[in-house]
């Protein structure tokens, strides 16, 4: 097992370091001058150009790239160019924020989605599975930056349940949780959707097993045979579900973020992108990475933990 | 005589576009303690529809019982609650299917597997029931069962896994076994160690075996009683040694007579011309008519009944020229 994980870590090298150079060199070539940012338009040639030495934006930019790999490779995402501050630390204060909204999103979608989608596959065709199914079909459709709105509107501006503003940073964990609620659903509820269809039907497909009709004929109590039989097996292809749309999740986080006005990795990125801030992007962009990779390594061990045809092997 | 399972005109439909359409008509067989009978026929006559429908095992959605009435220890299968079906299932009336590959969860150990049957119906702990289900391992002859109890299904060969389907349909020494192709699957060698083993306990527990099968090879290593189907009735039914010396109804000869042997040239091995008629497009009258090597002599129109010949009412024919 040990093996296998330094394996998919080993295996996770190349694929960061295309992320890094195809980041490097994009953020480059985007237009732009983050000397010109820093100055402002009204700058004078010679400042800019001092500005810009003084950042080592003026050396060749191979050179600037081996430099931004060997400190990567260090552990060191390097600093900032417009806040002076190592990146290490700017990410450092707010990843917890983007990580908490999106576990909970991801914990709030198959918490609710896992029981609807068994549900749906076991009265189908009745007409609360016509519900589900339809509810799952709007929960996939809308744009995570649109219902962040609408739930806004109807939770926060009209019942007034929530805060419409969060600021993580003030109050108590309760107050932390209840700021959390709209946008963890905003996220779940993406989330439940791929669920439910994934869950309803894997558990259909089960339930037409071979070894399903041997546990019925051996006579097991309905709920064994649902559960312990159906179940188990109908939950290997959703949990790959649920590991690949936790990638669609972090995505769909930043929209979340900045429609919720949270402090998080998304905000962080849209700012850095209107600052030129090369760095903190790249430093971002390695992260994001990282965080997939970590996502798909979690995945497939627990499908091997499921599944003891991909244990052994 | 007391029967341990009497079937009386038992007919299961399916539901297609076009409507129900029946796929087996007026089965009637009776099995007696320690008996097998064979249920002989080509693929889709209806063997295994026969089977599910007395196990409550056809699929909820599309499918039901027409008619007639299943009388298992005297109590009808086909009428009785659900739960108490379920009971009987699986400890008193047991199935062994045709893949024992894809009929073993992938996912539990085949040890947990046996041991769930007598857990769930023998009132014992956890800890006897896998006692029980180490005892049935070694009872089918899997070496070493301590070892093989934590092994899932893909650890095993398609031979040890039907040792451990046989196991688990006698964990709670039942009365009468379905056996659904139970050897079709699997290698020659394999299925003659497999129908050795059934016959063995078979004698050991005393029970009675309704033997499904399209080879008429196994029927005389397996049988006491036959019954040939053909297009979801059931044609002839004999005792083993009555079929074979003496078929009567023309589907059985000519069954018989396409059989290759490996100690004759073959050449006067003759398959049967024509197709069995479709579930939709069942004819009125005799099922094999159209087949039929004798058909000039007979009539169309007329549905033939299952009855005894007049020199042996253990020999039954569904035929008009044999009456």
């Amino acid at each position: 097992m040990l093996q296998y994980i330094i394996k998919r870590l080993l295996l996770a090298i190349p694929i960061l370091l295309a992320v890094v150079t195809l980041v490097f060199f994009v953020v480059r070539m985007a237009p732009g001058d983050p000397a010109q940012v820093i100055l402002g338009d009204s700058a004078s040639y010679e400042s800019l150009t001092a500005l810009r030495s003084e950042l080592g934006l003026d050396r060749p930019i191979i050179v600037q790239y081996g430099e931004f790999l060997v400190s990567l490779v260090q552990g060191d995402l390097g600093d900032s160019i417009i806040r002076k501050q190592s990146i290490n630390t700017i990410i450092a204060d707010v990843l917890p924020y983007t990580v908490e909204l999106t576990l909970a999103g991801v914990l709030l979608g198959v918490i609710i989605g896992l029981p609807l989608g068994v549900f749906s596959a076991v009265y189908r065709n009745s007409f609360w599975d016509y519900l589900t199914r339809i509810g799952s079909l709007i929960g996939l459709s809308f744009p995570a930056f649109y219902s962040g709105i609408l739930l806004l509107l109807a939770f926060s501006v009209y019942l007034g349940w929530f805060p419409v503003v969060s600021d993580p940073d003030m109050g108590n964990l309760g107050e932390r949780l209840h700021m959390l609620v709209l946008p963890a659903m905003n996220l779940g509820l993406i989330m439940m959707a791929y669920v439910v269809r994934s869950a309803r039907s894997s558990l259909l497909e089960t339930l037409g097993e071979d070894y399903i009709r041997t546990a019925k004929a051996k006579g097991l109590p309905g709920f064994i045979i649902l559960y312990k039989h159906g179940l188990k097996n109908a939950l290997i292809p959703v949990i790959t579900i649920i590991g690949l749309y936790i990638g669609v999740l972090v995505g769909n986080s930043v929209l979340t973020e900045i429609v919720f006005n949270r402090p998080g990795l998304g905000k962080l990125i849209l700012s850095a992108l209107d600052e030129r801030d090369y760095n903190l992007l790249q430093g971002l962009m390695v992260i994001y990475a990282f965080l997939i990779v970590l996502v798909n390594l979690v995945t497939d061990l627990t499908y091997g933990m499921v599944d003891p045809r991909i244990r052994k092997q | 005589m007391k029967y341990i399972l009497e079937v009386k005109n038992l007919s299961t439909a399916f539901k297609l576009q076009s409507g129900w359409y029946r796929a087996t008509t007026d089965i009637s067989f009776a099995l007696r303690q320690n008996e097998t009978l064979a249920v002989v026929g080509e693929s889709g006559c209806g063997k295994s529809v026969t089977a599910f429908s007395l196990m409550g095992l056809l699929p909820e959605h599309g499918s039901r019982i027409d008619s007639g009435s299943a009388l298992f220890k005297g109590e009808d299968l086909l009428t009785m609650p659900r739960e108490k079906l379920r009971k009987i299932r699986g400890s008193a009336m047991t199935m062994i299917f045709q893949e024992p590959m894809t009929s073993l969860n992938p996912v539990l150990t085949v040890g947990s597997q046996i041991a769930e049957a007598v857990y769930y119906h023998m009132n014992v702990g956890k800890a006897a029931a896998k006692k029980r289900a180490l005892e049935l391992m070694d009872m089918v002859k899997i070496p070493d069962p301590k070892n093989r109890y934590n092994d899932y299904p893909h650890h095993l060969s398609g031979g040890m896994c039907q040792r451990i389907m046989i196991a688990m349909s006698l964990a709670c020494e039942p009365d009468l076994v379905f056996a659904d192709e139970p050897t079709t699957a699997l290698d020659v060698t394999i299925q003659a160690q497999m129908i050795y083993l059934l016959n063995e306990l078979k004698e050991k527990q005393q029970m009675s075996m309704v033997f499904i099968t399209h080879d008429l090879g196994v029927v005389a290593h397996v049988a006491d009683r036959v019954a040939v189907m053909y297009a979801g009735t059931i044609v002839e039914t004999a005792p083993v040694a009555d079929l074979f010396a003496d078929p009567r109804h023309p589907y059985t000869r000519a069954l018989l007579k396409s059989i290759p042997r490996l100690d004759k040239d073959n050449k006067d091995i003759t398959p049967i011309q024509g197709m069995v008629p479709s579930i939709d497009n069942m004819p009125e009258g005799c099922r094999f008519f159209a087949r039929c090597e004798k058909k000039d002599q007979c009539r169309p129109d007329e549905f033939p009944q299952l009855l005894p010949l007049k020199n042996s009412s253990n020999h039954q024919v569904r035929c008009l020229l044999c009456e």
